[in-house]
């Protein structure tokens, strides 16, 4: 029984994790139509940045979280005025723009191993090798701490979207472009903002995968798959949903993971995403059919 | 206008045929390996241009058929020394088999959906070959080499794959001037339109999907044998998937001889980069610096930007 | 030709597409109401578009309060006071009603006032008011009809541009958006409306402007353009004769 629970919140930690990866992806998605594969390849890019901050100044990752975001974001309106910006003029999606994403993920992941080669990194702070116990559950403070620290990114992301004058235009930019131009959005700015949300997101996902995972360039390929499934199975563009769905799938993948064999939990995500596809195409909680 | 058309091409091919002879001039294997890789990728991305240029379906994940015709007759080769050149047949008939499989799950969904699902089959399979001990599992398997001498070893796989590639050229000239070819391009603009006007169109999603798996199945087959070891990390890797992508795009997506020059001219520039810079690190950064310059500044590739300036010499317009 | 809104030999298309609306000249004055009717086709739509900043005119200037707008983006024309209803009358379907109102209220900078402009809002659709919680999307489409009018009062701008009110409407909803739109002119409102309900749409205006394959046909007085025979079997139908 304890192992159960002991496995069911790590994989809830995990899945914070997981769930902040996702959040930015979704966005943008969800004001953009951006399928943003170069996602993954950002938060990696975010994770180097807490690396180096460690190594060269032996910052705690936790702390690098804002200097990660926004390193990253400002990368990522680079690439936006550089690359996207003519194609998020519509806001249909399309293939050109997805192939775009892909070709920018292989540029900065050919930079990064160019630069950095592809050995495996992670940051170790004090607490990586440290575990609190509550009662009989260990629970590796890695885990936890970057669990915690997700959650509340999560949790003040989803305040800001509901709540603030600009959240709500972001949502209302979201589920229709031309009507949120009328009521006198300036929607190319806000796109741009969302973007640089999106990559922030990213880059402190980043900073916290840092010291949970060994992370290397090519990693964001696996990662691509496993984000990219949990934003079909959520439903394109519903944060809600690929929050929820990155939980529940880490929690199973813990579980397989311990209780059947390590190199399988990952197959979880994708076997999830074509289950649903073939169940519920529109994924759990889709608003259109895309 | 005419004549030039069907002769050109017929004089490449007879040249093609003959390309080998040199061989007996002294070992140029060099030549011979980089006209059978290009022969390979124009099988590659011919073939992927049914669905994807043709159908619209990206998929960036489409060499799972390469592999799963590899492991097929790599499988069968080690176990009971039947060799590819016989299986490969049947490997590009698995494919296809597992294509209609995978095409009736995932071309339900449109766009961006079909392409992470795409991605994610390609991510299971790398994942189950690695962990399938009946294959060797990261290991793979190696093939024995054949007992030609150093000069001709090459040579069974370039004509093997010389019939590969005129094949999938021909497979997709009659897909593009075909009745079918025609439901596929209008489902690829507007499904519903096309649905209304009495096509099914989910028959016809899956079965361009499972035939552009075909020739590529066969020729993973053929390749396997080439490298003579079959490994995950070979034949399952993203990058065989992203070169197939854009030499269709570069060459012009929806067009015949798109996919041929647009692999002619990465593979051309591939060995440039590699012989420059080698590192293959930066082999992934200036293909995707590709991709993304192609798909900004020239998104009908090729040959489409020659046929809208009307630039198109004739032996390259097949369509 | 001065005025609030003054539309100086536009030429408007789509994407790449021919020129829809040709040379085309019009004024809107404060309070005046004018109803531009035509066959299909004819541009009115596109029209307004141009006006809205959805579409940039190909040619030809349009001035508001004396400032030429023609080339700005939608969302700053807004601001100046042009208020656009397009055939889509799309609400946010997945905010509640309230967020739907603070939307509406997003372009007014002063907090106290967008607040005052909502709850006067609310006032004239107490149905919104009884709904705020409510995801807009999950209302029947009268109430959405309501939530798109309201905007119009939340704004409260100079003029109003409605593209084909009666479209889609089941006719008890006919009556009562025609009611909403004569609100709206009441209050000082300039109007500028579209509509393929032609007599409706003349019986709410001040002016009718037949617009024909882009071009403009003449414009009248409504109640002229309703009473003259040969124009009412024109571009309204002819009456069947016993």
């Amino acid at each position: 029984m304890m192992e159960i629970l002991q496995v069911f919140i790590l994989g809830l930690c995990l899945g914070f994790v997981y769930a902040l990866m996702v959040s930015g992806l979704t966005l943008i998605f969800g004001v953009m139509r951006i399928v943003n594969l170069a996602h993954p390849i950002l938060i990696i890019s975010g994770a180097f940045v807490s690396y180096w901050l460690f190594i060269k100044f032996g910052m705690d990752p936790i702390l690098s979280v804002p200097a990660a975001a926004l390193t990253v974001a400002l990368l990522g309106v680079l690439l936006y005025k550089l690359i996207f910006e003519k194609n998020a003029a519509q806001q249909t999606y399309s293939e050109m723009t997805v192939l775009l994403t892909f070709g920018t993920a292989m540029v900065i992941d050919g930079l990064l191993a160019f630069l950095f080669h592809n050995t495996q990194r992670i940051t170790s702070p004090g607490y990586a090798t440290d575990a609190i116990f509550i009662g009989e559950i260990f629970i590796p403070l890695a885990q936890l701490y970057s669990g915690i620290v997700s959650l509340t990114i999560i949790v003040v992301l989803a305040v800001f979207l509901k709540y603030s004058e600009f959240g709500i235009a972001i949502r209302a930019t979201s589920q229709n472009r031309t009507s949120a131009e009328l009521v006198g959005v300036n929607v190319k700015f806000v796109c741009l903002v969302s973007f640089a949300i999106g990559c922030a997101l990213a880059g402190s996902a980043g900073a916290l995968v840092s010291f949970v995972f060994s992370f290397f360039p090519s990693r964001h390929w696996e990662w691509i798959a496993i984000l990219m499934s949990l934003v079909v199975l959520g439903g394109m563009g519903s944060l809600t949903g690929a929050v929820i769905g990155a939980l529940v799938l880490s929690v199973v993948s813990s579980f397989v993971g311990a209780f059947y064999s390590p190199a399988w939990s990952t197959m979880v995500f994708f076997l999830a995403l074509f289950l649903i596809l073939i169940i519920r195409p529109r994924g759990l909680f889709g608003i259109k059919a895309d | 206008m005419q004549n030039s058309k069907k002769i050109i091409p017929v004089l490449i091919l007879i040249g093609l045929i003959c390309l080998p002879i040199v061989q007996f001039f002294g070992n140029y294997n060099y030549v011979i390996h980089m006209v059978l890789f290009c022969f390979l990728y124009i099988t590659m991305s011919s073939s992927w241009n049914i669905i994807g240029g043709y159908g619209g379906f990206i998929s960036i994940g489409h060499n799972v058929f390469f592999g799963i015709g590899a492991y097929f007759s790599g499988f069968i080769y080690a176990r009971y020394g039947i060799s590819p050149f016989y299986t490969a047949v049947f490997a590009g008939l698995i494919a296809t088999v597992f294509g209609f499989g995978v095409g009736f799950i995932t071309l339900r969904v449109k766009g961006p959906s079909f392409i992470i699902s795409s991605i994610a089959l390609l991510m299971i399979l790398r994942t189950l070959f690695d962990r399938w001990e009946l294959v060797g599992g990261a290991h793979g398997i190696t093939l024995p080499h054949n007992n030609l001498s150093v000069e001709w070893s090459k040579i069974p796989h370039y004509y093997a794959l010389l019939v590969l590639m005129v094949l999938s050229i021909v497979l997709s000239w009659y897909v593009r001037h075909s009745k079918f070819g025609l439901a596929l391009r209008s489902i690829s603009h507007d499904e519903i339109k096309s649905e209304v006007t009495g096509i099914n169109i989910k028959i016809i999603k899956v079965t361009a999907y499972a035939i552009s798996a075909y020739m590529i199945g066969a020729a993973g087959a053929i390749w396997g044998d080439y490298l003579t070891y079959v490994r995950p990390n070979i034949f399952f890797i993203i990058l065989i998937a992203a070169n197939m992508v854009l030499m269709c795009i570069l060459g012009g997506k929806g067009t015949v001889t798109g996919p041929i020059i647009g692999t002619i001219v990465i593979i051309f520039f591939n060995e440039f980069i590699l012989a420059n810079f080698g590192a293959s690190e930066l082999n992934i950064f200036f293909t995707g610096l590709l991709m993304i310059l192609t798909l900004l500044y020239f998104p009908d590739g090729i040959i489409g930007s020659l046929k809208k300036r009307k630039l198109l010499p004739g032996f390259l317009d097949w369509d | 030709m001065t005025g609030l809104l003054s539309i100086r030999n536009v030429t408007a298309g789509y994407g790449y597409g021919p020129d829809i609306v040709h040379d085309f000249s019009l004024s809107l004055n404060e309070s005046e109401v004018k109803c531009i009717i035509g066959p299909n086709g004819a541009g009115k739509s596109t029209l307004l578009k141009a006006v809205a900043g959805i579409l940039k005119p190909r040619s030809g200037d349009i001035f508001f309060e004396g400032e030429n707008i023609s080339g700005k983006e939608a969302y700053q024309i807004m601001r100046l006071g042009i208020c656009f209803l397009p055939q889509e009358r799309a609400i946010f379907p997945n905010l509640t009603v309230e967020e739907n109102l603070r939307m509406c209220a997003y372009s007014i900078k002063d907090k106290a006032l967008a607040t005052a402009r909502i709850e006067a809002a609310i006032g004239m659709f107490p149905v919104l008011g009884q709904r705020l919680k409510q995801i807009a999307g999950t209302m029947s489409g009268g109430q959405q009809q309501q939530l798109v009018y309201a905007r119009a009062f939340t704004i409260k701008p100079k003029i109003i541009l409605i593209d084909e009110p009666s479209l889609g409407l089941a006719p008890s909803l006919v009556e009562q958006t025609f009611n909403h739109i004569k609100q709206i002119a009441a209050s000082g409102i300039a109007v500028m409306l579209v509509e393929q309900n032609a007599i409706k749409g003349l019986q709410t205006s001040g002016y009718g402007v037949v617009m024909d394959l882009g071009k403009l046909v003449f414009e009248k007085p409504a109640n002229e353009v309703l009473q003259d025979q040969s124009l009412r079997d024109l571009y309204l139908g002819k009456a069947l004769k016993k």
